[in-house]
């Protein structure tokens, strides 16, 4: 119908275990590909398998999404209540035009904190 | 007569003897023939080996005369083997094998005495021709039997494939039926647009699925008590008739809380107060419009929803955003409230996010919904939001609830 239309990239997350100082710190979650209605399910069974721990930092970088909608929005929205019920904390790294505006227009922004990358993110967390 | 007893070295000797005297036995025709081709069967191997064998018939009488039998006996006494059981069980008549006998065949003959046949014994070419007879009616009756049958379950089939289109029938109309209760349920769900001096409106919902006739999305209008209109915009997380519950319950908060009078920032937030309690993963977002319909003015308050757009009557357009989040969204409720003003022939358009996904770029959807709006803002207003949605409709990505609703303020302000 569109012949212009991007065909659909696929979604994958990769979840990484951080260790500071020889300790686990926290999870990041690099989020690459569509976020959209028909891939969310995956982010959603990542999200499911997590186990934070109290104090822990969860990072969700998005750097590498290549587009974010309200599917993405409510996957966001998820990965904060499963930080919040484990007393974990979470952040959202890697933040692209195009899910600023979302964050913007959705009121994320200001939710979620946000950094360039996880090392940035990890930094500021065992600073404090 | 019997017993008879009596030796043969030819096959057509054996034949005819047999046969005349289960004539004189009076056993039935049939009966008859398959005796006479089974003792055939029997004897032929011996025969041809020119090797005699010998016939014998008795009758014993039961205690009662109707169980009186006749025993038809062949005996080879020069065979170099006897038949085996599974030769003589698949004989024409089948028969038993006993220590005195190759073959015997036992067969139930009530009459004592045998009369003799008016005119004397037929001979070989009568008795055979009779049996051929018999033979054939019985096949003509098996042949008209099996006609019948097939007739009956040509008839049988006929009637259960009647029954079919019947219940296919049925179904139709239940489906039917089905639908239209859908819709009426679906029509009640989303009221007709407030009829007003000064604005006019107008809205187009599409479901995302025939099998889901309402989902997520949902609307509603009505007039304040200080003569302004209130408009609520809903989308709720999910699909089917489960999120149009949870959207129905957002209108229906909103709308209460409206016409107590609670001021419009409040009113996101406090509905989230009020349904998460009983809904946990509730997720809506909602954008609430307040428009005076005398002067145009109006006021917007957002929780995560798509921002309204206005085309101005002159053709300017923008996106108005407006902070704050929905419904089961963290730190839910309006951060601020927008004010704007609608002059004569500018229209707002409020729409869910249906209508403007597009794979390439959420803003790409909005650039497109701002060309079609602006396009069509000169059309009778019930026009324009189908007209909207045709132009937006041309890439479907997957199904979702579409509701694209539009206000403009009249030209004539005193109508």
């Amino acid at each position: 119908m569109n012949p212009d239309l991007p065909p659909a990239r696929e979604l994958t997350v990769d979840v990484r275990t951080v260790t500071v100082r020889g300790r686990d710190a926290g999870v990041v979650l690099a989020v690459a590909g569509d976020l959209d209605f028909d891939n969310s399910p995956r982010l959603r069974t990542a999200l499911n398998g997590l186990s934070p721990a109290p104090g822990d930092l969860l990072v969700m970088d998005l750097s590498e999404v290549t587009f974010f909608d309200s599917s993405g929005v409510t996957m966001l929205v998820i990965a904060r209540k499963v930080a919040q019920a484990a007393s974990a904390e979470i952040v959202v790294t890697g933040i692209t035009p195009m899910v600023a505006k979302i964050f913007r227009i959705t009121g994320l922004d200001e939710v979620f904190r946000t950094y360039a990358d996880p090392e940035a993110a990890f930094a500021e967390s065992v600073h404090n | 007569m019997i017993p008879h007893s009596t030796t043969h070295h030819s096959l057509p000797g054996l034949r005819t003897t047999l046969r005349r005297l289960a004539h004189q036995l009076d056993l039935p025709v049939e009966q008859r023939a398959r005796l006479a081709l089974a003792v055939t069967q029997v004897a032929a191997e011996e025969l041809g080996a020119g090797r005699s064998v010998t016939l014998h018939a008795t009758r014993e009488a039961g205690p009662q005369d109707d169980e009186a039998v006749l025993t038809v006996r062949l005996r080879t006494p020069l065979a170099p083997r006897p038949p085996s059981p599974k030769e003589l069980r698949d004989l024409p008549l089948p028969a038993e094998r006993m220590a005195d006998a190759a073959a015997v065949w036992r067969l139930p003959h009530p009459r004592a005495t045998i009369p003799a046949q008016g005119g004397g014994t037929p001979g070989t070419t009568e008795l055979l021709e009779e049996e051929l007879r018999a033979a054939v009616a019985r096949a003509d009756a098996l042949a008209e039997d099996h006609k019948r049958l097939k007739h009956e379950l040509a008839e049988t089939n006929s009637g259960v494939l009647a029954l079919y289109v019947q219940l296919e029938e049925r179904d139709e109309q239940l489906r039917r039926a089905h639908g239209q209760m859908l819709r009426e349920l679906e029509d009640a769900l989303r009221p007709s647009p407030v009829r007003v001096p000064g604005l006019e409106m107008a809205v187009h919902y599409e479901p995302a699925g025939t099998d889901a006739p309402t989902g997520g999305d949902l609307y509603d209008w009505f007039l304040l008590p200080d003569g302004r209109v209130h408009i609520t915009l809903v989308d709720a997380l999910g699909h089917g008739v489960t999120s149009t519950r949870s959207a129905l319950n957002v209108t229906h908060a909103v709308r209460t809380l409206a016409l107590e009078g609670h001021p419009l920032e409040s009113i996101v937030a406090r509905t989230d107060e009020i349904l998460l309690p009983f809904d946990r993963d509730l997720m809506a977002t909602v954008l609430l419009a307040r428009i005076d319909p005398r002067g145009g003015a109006f006021s917007l308050a957002n929780g995560s929803h798509p921002p309204a757009l206005v085309v101005r009557a002159d053709g300017r357009a923008e996106y108005l955003e407006v902070r704050g989040r929905g419904i089961g969204y963290p730190l839910p409720g309006s951060e601020q409230l927008l004010y704007e003003e609608l002059a004569p022939g500018d229209l707002l358009v409020l729409y869910t996010d249906g209508l403007t996904e597009s794979r390439r770029d959420p803003r790409e959807g909005e650039q497109r919904l701002l060309e079609a709006a602006r396009a069509h803002r000169h059309l009778p207003i019930e026009k324009i939001p189908g007209a909207i949605a045709a132009d937006m409709h041309t890439v479907i990505l997957h199904p979702d609830d579409t509701v694209a609703l539009t206000v403009r303020r009249t030209r004539e302000d005193s109508a």
